[in-house]
Formats: structure tokens, C-alpha cells, sequence
């Protein structure tokens, strides 16, 4: 049985602006073993960023409990911990890649180990490593405004698998990308996951990239309000996009968590 | 740990080179500061010092001079002991007298501290003697002529130039001691009136306690008049207030400089705000970030104060001199102090420093999440927009864009539009005060003369006869021109004793009116004998409900008892000198034997003279000697007071605008960066407006109401506040007869200059 590298209890994340409270989470619950994809989907505001971002380390939430690696951490969002657990234990993907336009592309993945104080032998070996493995060793010294979008988000891959996190965190990485390149990227994820097993959560509206993964979980209005495991049979994306035509169809009670 | 630290410093300056001209910004920025602050200093330093050896030499190398009441001579026991003072470390003594008739004449001792009195340089002995250039003038002599003196023939060796405010401006003479007295027929060769003293810095402390030399001199010989030649209290004013004026220009450098640094690293953090957020994300703690910046804001500083500090170094003495050339601030050649020019470097480096690090820490305090909620969807706080329909309707359609436009990135550039209104404060203060200043001081001089060519005045102990006030009147009669004359302060018989302004009267011919500035004559004054003429205050008349060709009944023990007038001319109330002009009538109303009884109201004489400027100089120096020097006589000539306000004047103008061009070439460059990024900033929103069908033109439009709006409000802004501040500081406090008005020439002149350069942006526009 794979190990379970996180579990979420009970999450709630509520943002004031102005006069109004506005309920992001309400009650969010999920967990992911050791080597698995899980895609999370929702429409637009249905809290799935907000629950990535939590996962992340980026916010904290209001109420709940995150076990990462079975270790509970009450202060998972709060700094200085944050910061750690982002250094440590994270990496993330960001739809728009994030990259710092003024360095070049070993500068950007090396920056994580730059930051971790590693010495510079081992800071550079590890960077082609990881350039190699995403493809793109050949562009190293380039600057990043000089690729192509799927190339910068495999340099943003790179970044983030550097420091060898236990939890891969994606929000929408094929966001911003045509469909084949997508598909380039979401192969290389099945390529980190099956050789590294990795454990990653993709943050997708897109039907095609969460047929890619292990599991789904729908999220509407901030709750869990389905679940599918992909058969890999090729009925995966239609099956997706039928549960997700239901998800707004949905009203009422709060449905069940998984 | 150190190598982590190391490759932060080393994404700091990938940063800086990458923002090219934020850097050059900043760069520029500092080094204008610390080459202002250490020019400003050195300047500062020669100007004190140059004072300090103005007035040292002014005053002479010797710290007392000792007289006695009434010019009496010294006894030799008296001498002895000053000379063996303990505290007296330099002795000289002297015989000054009016007695010659060619010229006040002064018999020294011939040694330095007489020297440094009468500011001659040659040795007088024998028949050798030195005369002043006033003598020179009145009898045109100079160097190497002779002189006789009571039949006397004496050798001129040297002509001194009589200095500003000094007490030897009437015809004088130097020679040796023994000369005076054998001209004068004194046997007794020490017989002195002066002695001049040098003594030991300690002799002067303790004075609160009692203690030192001028105490006990004073207390041991009563009769005694000891003059503390130190340097008093005008003169510690003088440095005070010179010291203060750098200092505020050193804080004005700063501040600007400051807010225009400030401003600079803020852009960075804007700009870099996201790549923090990412740093943040990807594990990097703030402490890193901060590593990162202060590294930019270390080297930047650095290399900004090490050229300052280098360039002030090799151009400071060219540049200082150059300056002093043309406003005349300091004697000689700069001086660099060296020590100071590194220490104003070092400490400039490090106020810059913690300037940064607080905006640092203010500024890139960012949690990753608050940098992703401005971009993720549904999160964004809901502002709202204004909507500008006014602006619309009045100005049109580019210009409400450009406000629109402008007004999402106001807090942004709100710093530099704070700069651009400090600097825009800055100007209009330092110059409408200078203006005002100056005008003031114009209106001063000019009442001070009354339009004329120049003031005499005589104050006499011992009362003055009306017939001498006529003798004096007929002498000046060729010089007099439109002046007019003024004689006594004499009482009159009010019913209010307690009303000065009604209870003294002045007298003067009155068979011409004074031609005083701002008066009004009676049409028909001609028909008034002289004798019946009286001229009032507009004031004091009014307060006695008296108006021109009025009735006046004056009653004074002068008239022998009550008498009528007619009121044949008022005085604007504007002058300065109220009293003075309260009442005037004719002196021959005044009885002589009433006006010969000793008493203090006949103890002044005073002359406005209009004429050859020349001519009026020799009359006045003759004056001069035949009063001597018991009898205070105060004289101006208006060129010669003028000259040295002009003189400092242009001293100052050109001080205050060396220091705005200075500032407005940094902040030239630093707006033109910022405008250029609001700019650049809504490239994509004009590239919309493009699309949904507005034309280049329309759009090049919309650029420049959005560049010189926000110049224009800093000006604005600026104006404003310098209106306000030099209202603030100049109504009733020094300026009290020169109207405060707008000097909309030097807000034109700023607005020109922002306008000009505001076209540097040109290439930017065009490509919208």
C-alpha cells in the first residue's frame, strides 16, 4: 500500500473585501499517496486555487488540518514555517511560469538551491540534470524571454523538481499553452511521476490534462463535490467532462467529501 | 551560508544591470547629492573663514583697546602696570587727536597691533608717515608725495583703503608717536589716550563669575573705557545665520535627493515585486530578498559617494573658485578641507543606506500570496474607479483617458510628483524671497535717503545753536539740491504729555517744502508766509482731524507761547521714521534765546543732500573732522549702500541657482524615467484604443495630457506650497513695505522648463 504523503482535513478559507465575506473553502477534505497525480477541477471561483495555494504554503487557512509526510503541521501557512516548507518539502508550477525575466534558464532552476545555500558544484551539476531531464540542457544560458511558452514552463518544471520536493503543486500548467505542447507537458509529468514517483496535484479546468492523472476531484462552490478515478481506457475525458457539465447542476446540501 | 549571500549579491546586481536607467537614476541621484553636500560644505567652510579673517583683520591682532573719559592721557604707573598683566601677552600704545587741522592724526608705536589697527603695512618713523584715502582724495595725494603738517614736510609711504564700517573714514594721517607730540608741542614723549592690549584666551572666561581681564581693569581703574575687540555678538549673528542658510540648503539636497532615491528604489520593488513573490515561493526567505536589495542599494551607494567624494576631489578648488569669481563669497583661493570631504562622502553613503533599507522594508514585505491574488480571478479587492464624465465634457475625450490612465498609477508616481513640488517649492521660494529681499531692501536704502543722494546725521551731547544749524544749512546749500534739512527735537505744550507723537516738533526752512517721498502739497502753500508753513505726519494729522490748508494752533515755550499755522504739506505715513516727520515748521519761529538755553533738544542736525555724490563725500569728511570724534556722525551715500546690497544679492541668486540647476538635472532625468514608465506602462491600453479605431494622432494625444498632467500637478502643487511659504515666513517679518505677490514669471519660467524636457519623450510617444 503507497504511503500517504498528504492529507487534508476539513479546510476553510473565508477573504473579506470591504463589507463582504466571501467563503472560499468550506470544508474541503482530501488525501494523495506517495507517487499519485491528482487533477482538482472546478469552473471559474470554485475555490481551487485557494485550496492550491494553501496547499502550497502560500496562505493559511482559516480552520482545518494538513498532514504532510504524517506529520501534522498547525503551522503550515504561517511564517516563518512557510518559507521552510516551501524550501523543503514543495514545488510549485504556476499557469504564467513565474519566471525571473532577468536571469537566464540554469539561473531560474538553480535559484532554489541558490537559495538553499548549496555549494555551486553541486548547485550546477544538479541543473543540467534537471535541464536534461526536461528537454531543454541546449538552452541553458539563454535568457527566458528568448523560449517558447512550452519550453518556459519545462524550465519552470525544472525549477521546481529541483530541491526534490515531496509534493508537486501545478496550478493550470497548460494554461497558457496550445494543445500539443500541452500534451508534451502533461507527458512529462507521467514521465516524473512513473521514474521519480512524484507525487503531484495539477489545479485544471481542462478535461483532457485531468485525464492525464490518477484521479479527479471535482470542487464546486468550495467543497469536494465528486470524484472520479481515470480507467486509462480512453473514456477518461468524456467521463470527465460529463461529471463536469453535472458539477454546475449541483445545488443545495453540501455534497460528499473524499 | 556565505556563498548563499554571495549569489544574492550577485542576482542584486544582475537586477541593477538589468534596469539600466533606474540605475543610472539612482546612481545619478546620490552622486549629485554627495558632490552638492561637499561642495556646499567646502563652500560653507571658506565663506566662515573667510569671514572670521575679514573680521579679524577688521578688528585688529590685539583683544582690548583702553581709553580713558574724555580723551584724557594715561599716567605712566597706569601703563607699567596694564604692560605687566599677567594676562597680558601684547602691549601697544597709541595717541589719537583732532587737534591738526589738516587731518585726524593718530601717533603710534609702530608695531603690528597698531598696524593691524589702522591697516597700514609700511614702517612709520621719522618723517615717514601713512594717510588714508579719504585724505588722499580731499588734498590728491598718494604714494610717495610729500605732506606738510604744521609747516611740517612729511614722505606719504602709504595710501590705506578705508574699509566698510570702519571708524577711520574721515581724512586721517599715521605717524610715529614722537612726531605727533613734537607737532603737537608735548613735552612728555609717552603722553598716550589709547593702549591696545593682547591677552591670553583664558583672561576671558569666567567673566559671569567676576572673573576676568575686563573685570578687574574695570574694577582696579574705574575711569577707564575697556572695548572687548572680540568678535560680539553681530558677529556670531553673521556666522549663525550663514551656517543656517547652508544647512537648510544641505537639508533641502537631501530631502529631494532622498524622495528622488526613495522613489527610484520603490520602482525597483515594483517592478521586482513579483520575482520577490516567486523568490518567496520557491523557498527564499525575506531576509534573502533583503540581501538582494540592500546589495543594490550598497554597491549604487558606494560607487555613487566614491565618484562624488572623487569628483569633488579633483574638481572642487576649479569649481569653488570659478563659483567665487562670480559672486564674490569668499578672499582668495578655496581651501579643500579633505578630512570632511571623505567624512560628508561616508556619511551621505550611509543615510542613503538606511533611506533604502526602510523603504526596503516597507516595500518588499510581500507575502507570495498577496503578489498571486492581484492576478488570480475573484480575489481582486473591488476599488472604485472614478469615473471622470466631468473631465470628459470640458476637455474631451483625450483627456479623459489620460486622467484615467494617470490616475491607476497615482500612488505610484505620487513620489514624484512630490519631488517635482519640492523642487517647483523650492524655486519659487528661494527666488521670490531673494526678489523680495531685495526690493525690501531697495525701499530701505531709498526711504533711508529719501530718494536722495545721501544721509547725514549729527548727534551732538552738547546742543546745537540754530544759528549753527543755519551755518551747517549754507554750507551744504551747493550739495543740497532737493534735499532738505532737519535741526532739534523740540517740546511742545500738548495737553496729552503721555502722546508722543504730539508733544515734539522738528524745524527746518521752510521756504522750500521737503521734497520727501510720497507727500501731498497744499495747492495754495505759496500763499502761506514761510514762517506760518506747517508740514504734519498724514497720521498724526488725521488723528487731530487736520487736513491740508487747515488752521494748526501749536503751543511751545520755543514760540513764546501758542501760535497758528496752516497745514501746507502731509507726510505719508508709509516712512519708516514716523517721528521724525510728526511736526515740522519753519526754525525762524524758534526764539533764539529759547532755542540757545542748554538743554537736549537741539541735539541733532539732519541733512538729505541731492546732488554730485563726489562733491557731497568731500563736504561730508570735512564735517567729519571739524566734529571730531566726540560728537557721533552717521553718513551714507546711497551708490555705496547700494553696491554692497547688489553685491550680495548676486552672491545669493547665483548660490540658489546653482543649487536648482543642479537638482533640476537629476530630477529632469528621474522624471523623464518615471513618465517614460507611465508611459510604457499603458502601452497595451493604447494598443486597444488603436484597435477599437482611435487614430495615432488621438492617441499621441492622450500620451501627452497624461505626461504634462503629471508634471503640471506637481508644479501645481509646488506653487502652492511656495506661495504659501513665502507669504508665511516674509508678511510682517522683515518685509513690511513691499507687497507679497505671485511671481507667476518664475512658475512660467519652471513650466517651460518641465514642458521642454518633457519632450525627450518624444521616441516613446511616437511608438503608442
Amino acid at each position: 500500500m503507497s504511503e500517504t504523503i498528504l492529507e487534508v482535513n476539513n479546510i476553510h478559507k473565508s477573504y473579506t473585501t470591504g463589507k463582504e465575506s466571501f467563503e472560499a473553502l468550506r470544508g474541503v477534505s482530501l488525501s494523495l499517496e506517495q507517487g499519485e497525480m491528482l487533477a482538482v477541477m472546478g469552473s471559474s471561483g470554485s475555490g481551487k486555487s485557494t485550496l492550491l495555494h494553501i496547499l502550497g504554503a502560500m496562505d493559511a487557512a482559516d480552520e482545518g488540518e494538513i498532514r504532510l509526510n504524517g506529520e501534522l503541521r498547525k503551522d503550515y501557512g504561517t511564517e516563518p514555517a512557510a518559507t521552510r516548507i516551501r524550501a523543503e518539502q514543495i514545488g510549485f508550477i504556476f499557469q504564467d511560469f513565474n519566471l525571473i525575466q532577468d536571469l537566464t534558464v540554469e539561473e531560474n532552476v538553480a535559484l532554489p538551491l541558490m537559495l538553499a545555500g548549496e555549494k555551486n558544484r553541486v548547485i550546477w551539476e544538479k541543473t543540467d540534470q534537471m535541464l536534461e531531464k526536461v528537454g531543454i540542457l541546449d538552452k541553458k544560458k539563454n535568457a527566458v524571454t528568448e523560449l517558447s511558452g512550452g519550453q518556459r514552463q519545462r524550465v519552470a518544471i525544472a525549477r521546481a523538481l529541483i530541491t526534490e520536493p515531496k509534493l508537486l503543486l501545478a496550478d493550470e500548467p497548460t494554461g497558457n499553452l496550445d494543445y500539443n505542447t500541452s500534451i508534451e507537458i502533461m507527458q512529462l509529468f507521467l514521465e516524473l511521476q512513473q521514474e521519480k514517483d512524484h507525487s503531484i496535484i495539477i489545479v485544471t479546468h481542462d478535461a483532457m490534462v485531468a485525464a492525464y492523472t490518477d484521479r479527479i476531484l471535482f470542487l464546486h462552490d468550495g467543497l469536494v463535490r465528486d470524484e472520479y478515478r481515470c480507467q486509462k481506457n480512453g473514456n477518461d475525458m468524456d467521463r470527465i467532462v460529463d461529471k463536469f457539465k453535472m458539477l454546475s447542476l449541483k445545488k443545495g446540501r453540501i455534497g460528499r467529501n473524499v | 551560508m556565505r556563498s548563499g549571500k554571495r549569489k544574492m549579491f550577485r542576482m542584486g546586481m544582475t537586477f541593477l544591470w538589468k534596469s539600466k536607467m533606474l540605475t543610472f537614476s539612482a546612481f545619478l541621484s546620490i552622486f549629485v547629492a554627495c558632490f552638492l553636500s561637499i561642495s556646499m560644505f567646502q563652500l560653507s567652510s571658506n565663506v566662515e573663514t573667510s569671514i572670521v579673517a575679514g573680521l579679524e583683520a577688521k578688528k585688529g591682532v590685539f583683544d582690548l583697546k583702553i581709553t580713558k573719559d574724555e580723551g584724557e592721557t594715561f599716567q605712566n604707573e597706569e601703563l607699567k602696570e596694564l604692560e605687566q598683566d599677567k594676562d597680558v601677552t601684547g602691549y601697544s600704545i597709541g595717541y589719537q587727536t583732532d587737534e591738526l587741522s589738516e587731518a585726524f592724526a593718530a601717533g603710534v608705536s609702530d608695531d603690528a597691533i597698531n598696524k593691524s589697527l589702522y591697516k597700514y603695512t609700511k614702517d612709520v618713523s621719522g618723517n615717514r608717515i601713512v594717510i588714508n584715502d579719504s585724505l588722499a582724495r580731499r588734498d590728491n595725494k598718494s604714494t610717495g608725495d610729500s605732506y606738510l603738517i604744521a609747516g611740517k614736510k612729511f614722505q606719504i609711504i602709504e595710501v590705506i583703503k578705508t574699509v566698510s564700517g570702519s571708524d577711520y573714514t574721515m581724512p586721517m594721517v599715521v605717524m610715529e608717536l614722537s612726531q605727533l607730540h613734537q607737532l603737537l608741542g608735548h613735552n612728555d614723549p609717552a603722553h598716550v589716550n589709547y593702549i591696545l592690549l593682547q591677552c591670553d584666551k583664558e583672561a576671558f572666561e569666567n567673566v559671569d563669575y567676576g572673573g576676568g581681564i575686563v573685570h578687574r581693569i574695570k574694577k582696579q581703574y574705574p575711569d577707564f573705557v575697556v572695548s572687548d575687540q572680540g568678535a560680539g555678538e553681530d558677529y556670531y549673528a553673521l556666522l549663525r545665520n550663514i551656517k543656517k542658510i547652508f544647512r537648510i540648503f544641505f537639508v533641502v539636497v537631501y530631502m529631494i535627493s532622498g524622495l528622488f532615491v526613495a522613489n527610484i528604489f520603490l520602482e525597483y520593488i515594483r517592478k521586482y515585486r513579483k520575482d520577490m513573490a516567486v523568490i518567496r515561493t520557491i523557498g527564499g526567505t525575506q531576509e534573502q530578498v533583503q540581501t538582494i536589495f540592500s546589495s543594490m542599494s550598497f554597491v549604487i551607494s558606494g560607487c555613487a559617494c566614491l565618484a562624488g567624494a572623487m569628483f569633488s576631489a579633483l574638481v572642487s578648488g576649479i569649481t569653488l573658485n570659478w563659483f567665487n569669481e562670480k559672486v564674490q563669497l569668499f578672499e582668495g583661493s578655496a581651501a579643500i578641507n579633505w578630512k570632511m570631504l571623505w567624512f560628508i562622502a561616508v556619511f551621505v553613503f550611509v543615510l542613503f543606506n538606511v533611506l533604502i533599507g526602510i523603504v526596503f522594508s516597507f516595500g518588499q514585505n510581500v507575502l507570495p500570496i498577496q503578489v498571486f491574488e492581484e492576478t488570480s480571478s475573484g480575489l481582486k479587492k473591488s476599488s472604485k474607479a472614478h469615473r471622470f464624465q466631468l473631465v470628459r465634457k470640458m476637455f474631451g475625450k483625450e483627456m479623459y483617458f489620460a486622467m484615467k490612465f494617470m490616475s491607476s498609477k497615482l500612488r505610484q508616481n505620487f513620489m514624484m510628483i512630490v519631488i517635482i513640488a519640492l523642487i517647483t517649492a523650492l524655486a519659487y521660494t528661494g527666488q521670490a524671497s531673494l526678489k523680495l529681499l531685495k526690493a525690501n531692501d531697495n525701499w530701505y536704502n531709498y526711504n533711508l535717503v529719501q530718494g536722495k543722494t545721501a544721509k547725514a546725521e549729527i548727534y551732538n551731547d552738547k546742543p546745537m545753536s540754530v544759528s549753527y544749524a543755519k551755518k551747517i544749512y549754507h554750507r551744504f546749500q551747493p550739495v543740497i539740491g532737493k534735499g532738505y534739512m532737519l535741526y532739534g527735537t523740540f517740546g511742545l505744550n500738548s495737553e496729552d504729555e503721555y502722546d508722543s507723537d504730539l508733544n515734539r516738533f522738528k524745524v527746518s526752512d521752510l521756504e522750500t517744502l521737503p521734497q520727501l517721498l510720497n507727500v501731498s502739497i497744499w495747492k495754495n502753500y505759496k500763499t502761506v508766509p514761510k514762517t506760518k508753513r506747517v508740514v504734519m505726519n498724514e497720521t498724526v494729522a488725521s488723528q487731530c482731524g487736520y487736513q491740508l490748508g487747515d488752521k494748526v494752533t501749536l503751543e511751545s515755550d520755543y514760540f513764546g507761547g501758542s501760535r497758528d499755522f496752516v497745514l501746507v504739506e502731509l507726510i505719508n505715513g508709509k516712512t519708516n521714521w514716523n517721528d521724525e516727520y510728526n511736526i515740522i515748521v519753519d526754525w525762524d519761529n524758534l526764539s533764539e534765546k529759547a532755542a540757545s538755553e542748554d538743554n537736549t533738544d537741539r541735539d541733532y542736525i539732519g541733512l538729505w543732500l541731492d546732488g554730485d555724490k563726489e562733491l557731497i563725500r568731500d563736504k561730508i569728511q570735512e564735517l567729519q573732522i571739524e566734529l571730531g570724534s566726540d560728537t557721533s556722525f552717521e553718513w551714507c551715500i546711497y551708490d555705496d549702500v547700494m553696491e554692497e546690497s547688489v553685491r550680495i544679492c548676486r552672491q545669493w541668486t547665483t548660490s540658489l541657482h546653482v543649487v536648482l540647476v543642479m537638482l533640476l538635472i537629476v530630477s529632469g532625468i528621474g522624471l523623464l524615467n518615471s513618465a517614460n514608465g507611465m508611459l510604457l506602462a499603458k502601452e497595451k491600453e493604447y494598443r486597444i484604443l488603436r484597435m477599437l479605431g482611435e487614430t495615432k494622432k488621438s492617441v499621441h494625444k492622450i500620451c501627452w495630457f497624461q505626461v504634462w498632467s503629471y508634471m503640471l500637478s506637481g508644479v501645481v502643487l509646488g506653487a502652492l506650497l511656495g506661495m504659501i511659504i513665502v507669504y508665511g515666513i516674509w508678511k510682517g517679518n522683515v518685509i513690511t513695505n513691499t507687497p507679497i505677490t505671485v511671481e507667476w514669471e518664475y512658475l512660467i519660467g519652471i513650466v517651460m522648463y518641465l514642458f521642454g524636457v518633457s519632450f525627450v519623450l518624444y521616441p516613446t510617444v511616437r511608438k503608442m
